[in-house]
């Protein structure tokens, strides 16, 4: 347990050294702004084109600034050397794994904290309805997304060799996930009989982080209609309290999944070298 | 070939399309849009992918395979007026007068059999007993107007004639 | 008061009066003036039966019930006028299918009475079976249907409450329609408020309908009209619905100055459905917060004028609507603002599109672009619903602006307007909540920049 959090206070500080941080910091925050600017005459209640825009651009940049940040963290840790070093303490790979991934987290967190933060005040300032329950589901969803694709982001930094590796394969992991997501999948799902079109696509939205929490959030947005007759149980069942503890059930599995994943790859690379 | 006339009906003896539960909750009529009412009214069809459709109105699965042809519909069932059990299309029998009220006016409703369709005119003392293959000669009208002749009943068939020409051209067009 | 309305001389009614006082029974006759009857039942007596007050009244009579129960079902079969000042109440317990009050004459007037009618099913507080007939401030609870129309032409049915209950000690049972007309032409439909039954006001076989003011909530839908040519449907308000109004099958009808807002829980919910509509106008209503503000299918030839379509998932939804006048409407704030598909020949014009970039070149207030509407996503989910859960998906919107192909037969704003016409949308009401949002974000920001202070910039 000291070690793990050894570690993420190590990662914590070279975070907030990591001129990176701060370049993202300060997209996210022009953005949301700007965002918030654009809307200033409409609520920012419910699902609308107001918040609706605001998942999008969230869903652009959150997952990319959390896949470039964790995996160029990792990548440097071999690049520098100072995993050599580790190795060569009686720190366990679990708790190597574990400290980075709550440092980083940690950072992420304070980012996206920043942002939220200037965002209230602002939208306090200029007199803006900006509805309680939409501006901490929003906070929810920026948090559950970050955390989710951050262990994405382990993944892909435990697998590369160097940066430039990483910034590839996130790049096009980000590109996949969010932006090619329903190409690839009517593409591929449209080979398949009618019948098993639905199923298949519950399963992949599953994996796919940044559809799993946008759907929530449009949900917990109460737009869950609009997603038609076909999930209308999963809406209902989704829009009561027992399924933000679903949600979280799913999340705390993907995290953990993930986890071991990346302890492995980390066990099995320490093992051999 | 021989072969392949096997694979396709073995492939279509395998396939069951049997009925799909009404779920008034999210079933809408597929021509209408109105929610489909659990009741003795409600018809669906499956296609041979099986895609199921519900409608609210025998005279609206009509309209549906009007549009969409009868190749590709692997069963469709109707409901028993009396016992609400689904009954396949083709060997329902069928009772059809103006002054019946079915969810979109058609006038038309369903019986397992021919006694009970006889049972319902004789008991009603109204309607005519049509089978599936007479219902393919129906001519679906809806009763917008009832027979009271009211000074307005002229206009209001004048208006029912050209919103039926304009429910052809659109069918043309789909 | 009550006496003094018998005594209207524009009236030759007689007033007769019935007065129960505690235990005893107490009839008196009001003769002065040659005319008069006032029934009063006192509550203490328990519940009075109401059918005998009416037996003994004469055609044209002006009963006024004294506060207090009185007990139906009743059989209105002569012209008589029943006042309850609003403190009358008749019940109907008994279990059978009959009405709580049956109307067969012509020119009834019933006003100011309490019904509470406990069947379900078919039956009915008030079923009207003769023309010219005035239900007014009546206060309805039923456990089935509300108000019942039958081949009875020109009623006058305004400022009635109706709404649905389960009867003590009972399960739910089928919730009825509130006012239900079939074959029924001419009547005028106002001010009427109407909620938790199936549909608000239904007309079948209408025609030259007026339904006006009505406010209509929880409900399966508020107004729901079919074959009603010639009729009016204006400034109705309705809320939580699972749609507005559903308008079927008619022509030359005219839907304006409703207002349809928050029908968005059902996967199915509409501000306003149009299928079969022809010759019609839709004009100045307002449609905010619906899953999808106006739905239009298989309609033609009408006009959509200066409706407001705000902050709806999906703004408007055509299928298979050809030459129709759609100009001047207002969309703000909508996820989606407009669906198109199989719709040609429709005169899209001057209306504004928020979301939209428009280019005013020549500064006529007009973009110099036109708005076409994609229609990628609608005909995705008509081939498979299960693909609604790509709804506005960012990379939905990556795809759908790829797919270009037959953008000429796109349906086409060729004039957008680069302004919403003024004075069209109040601005939106605080949404509450605004400190929490600017207190958390003060304390979100002050942590943040600690953590950031703490670990970055002091370097310890």
């Amino acid at each position: 347990m000291a070690d793990i959090l050894h570690i993420a206070r190590r990662e914590l500080k070279i975070g907030f050294r990591n001129p990176w941080a701060y370049s993202f910091l300060a997209l996210f925050c022009t953005f949301s702004l700007g965002l918030l600017l654009i809307h200033v005459n409409n609520a920012v209640e419910g699902y609308t084109a107001v918040t609706g825009s605001m998942l999008s651009l969230i869903l652009y940049l959150l997952p990319l600034m959390t896949l470039f940040l964790g995996s160029f963290s990792l990548t440097s840790e071999r690049e520098d050397g100072s995993w050599q070093l580790l190795s060569t303490y009686p720190i366990g790979t679990l708790s190597f794994v574990l400290g980075k991934y709550t440092g980083l987290a940690a950072v992420l967190l304070t980012i996206v904290a920043f942002g939220y933060g200037l965002m209230g005040l602002l939208s306090g300032l200029l007199g803006m309805a900006f509805a309680a329950d939409t501006y901490f589901l929003f906070l929810a969803f920026s948090a559950g997304l970050v955390l989710l694709f951050l262990t994405l982001a382990l993944i892909i930094g435990s697998l590369s060799r160097n940066r430039w590796q990483a910034l590839t394969i996130s790049v096009a992991v980000w590109f996949f996930a969010v932006i090619g997501w329903p190409t690839f999948l009517i593409a591929g799902l449209g080979l398949l009989p009618y019948l098993w079109i639905k199923p298949a696509l519950i399963v992949l939205t599953m994996l796919n982080p940044a559809e799993l929490v946008r759907l929530f959030v449009v949900v917990k947005l109460g737009g869950g209609s609009v997603l038609g007759p076909e999930y209308y149980q999963w809406v209902e069942w989704i829009s009561r309290p027992g399924g933000s503890l679903l949600f979280l059930g799913v999340c705390a599995a993907w995290v953990l999944l993930s986890i071991l994943a990346v302890y492995w790859i980390w066990e099995r690379g320490r093992s051999r070298g | 070939m021989v072969a392949m006339s096997l694979v396709i009906l073995a492939a279509c003896g395998q396939k069951k399309y049997e009925p799909v539960a009404i779920n008034e909750d999210v079933d809408i009529c597929v021509v209408c849009n109105m929610q489909v009412k659990d009741d003795a009214f409600a018809t669906q069809l499956t296609t041979k992918d099986g895609k199921n459709y519900k409608f609210d109105d025998i005279g609206c699965m009509n309209e549906w395979k009007k549009s969409n042809g009868t190749e590709q519909i692997g069963m469709d069932y109707v409901r028993d007026y009396n016992d609400k059990s689904w009954v396949e299309f083709s060997k329902a029998s069928y009772v059809y007068d103006a002054s019946l009220r079915t969810p979109m006016a058609y006038g038309v409703i369903s019986f397992k059999d021919k006694a009970a369709a006889e049972a319902f005119v004789k008991e009603q003392a109204l309607g005519t007993v049509l089978t599936a293959g007479e219902l393919a000669s129906h001519e679906w009208k809806q009763n917008k107007d009832m027979m009271n002749m009211d000074m307005q009943s002229g206009e209001g068939h004048m208006e029912e004639h050209s919103s039926e020409e304009g429910t052809h051209s659109e069918e043309k067009d789909m | 008061m009550l006496i003094a309305q018998g005594f209207r001389p524009s009236r030759s009614t007689k007033v007769r009066a019935v007065l129960l006082a505690g235990l005893f029974i107490i009839c008196l006759f009001f003769c002065s003036f040659n005319h008069g009857t006032i029934v009063s039942a006192d509550t203490s007596t328990g519940v009075l039966p109401l059918q005998p007050i009416i037996d003994s009244a004469r055609e044209g009579d002006l009963i006024t019930l004294a506060p207090g129960a009185y007990s139906g079902p009743v059989r209105l079969d002569k012209r008589v006028t029943i006042n309850g000042n609003g403190e009358a109440i008749l019940l109907h317990t008994a279990k059978d299918e009959q009405a709580a009050v049956l109307i067969t004459a012509d020119s009834v007037r019933l006003e100011n009475l309490k019904i509470q009618q406990n069947n379900d099913g078919e039956a009915a507080a008030v079923r009207v079976e003769a023309d010219r007939v005035t239900l007014k401030g009546l206060v309805i609870h039923s456990a089935g249907y509300g108000i019942l129309l039958r081949e009875a032409d020109s009623g006058v049915i305004s400022d009635n409450t109706i709404s649905w209950f389960i009867p003590t000690g009972e399960a739910p049972g089928t919730r009825g329609t509130g006012i239900d007309l079939y074959n029924s032409h001419g009547a005028v439909i106002r001010g009427n408020d109407i909620a938790y039954l199936r549909d608000g006001i239904y007309l079948e076989n209408s025609r030259n309908t007026v339904v006006d003011q009505n406010k209509l909530t929880y409900l399966r839908y508020g107004v729901h009209c079919m074959y009603i040519n010639g009729s009016k449907v204006t400034n109705n308000t309705g809320e939580y619905n699972i749609t507005g109004a559903m308008v079927m099958g008619v022509t030359g009808v005219v839907v304006s100055g409703n207002s349809f807002r928050k029908q968005s829980r059902n996967v199915h919910s509409q501000g306003i459905l149009l299928y079969d509509v022809r010759n019609s106008a839709i004009i100045n209503n307002r449609v905010e917060g619906n899953r999808v503000g106006i739905y239009m299918q298989q309609s033609s030839d009408n006009k959509l004028q200066q409706n407001l379509v705000l902050r709806n998932y999906i703004g408007v939804q055509f299928e298979n609507a050809e030459g129709n006048r759609f100009e001047r409407n207002g969309f703000v704030a909508n996820v989606i603002e407009a669906q198109a598909t199989g719709s040609r020949d429709n005169e899209m014009n001057g209306n504004y599109w928020d979301a939209f970039g428009g280019l005013d070149l020549t500064g006529d207030g007009v973009s110099d672009l036109k708005y076409a509407i994609n229609p990628f996503y609608q005909q995705l989910v008509a081939g498979n619903a299960a693909y609604q859960l790509f709804f506005q998906s960012p990379g939905m919107t990556f795809l759908s602006d790829m797919y270009t192909g037959g953008s000429a037969g796109w349906s086409t704003d060729s004039a957008p307007l680069m302004q919403l016409e003024a004075g069209t949308v109040s601005p939106d009401q605080a949404a509450g909540g605004q400190g929490t949002v600017m207190v958390a974000g003060w304390l979100l920001l002050f942590l943040s920049v600690i953590t950031i202070i703490y670990l970055g910039v002091l370097r310890l």
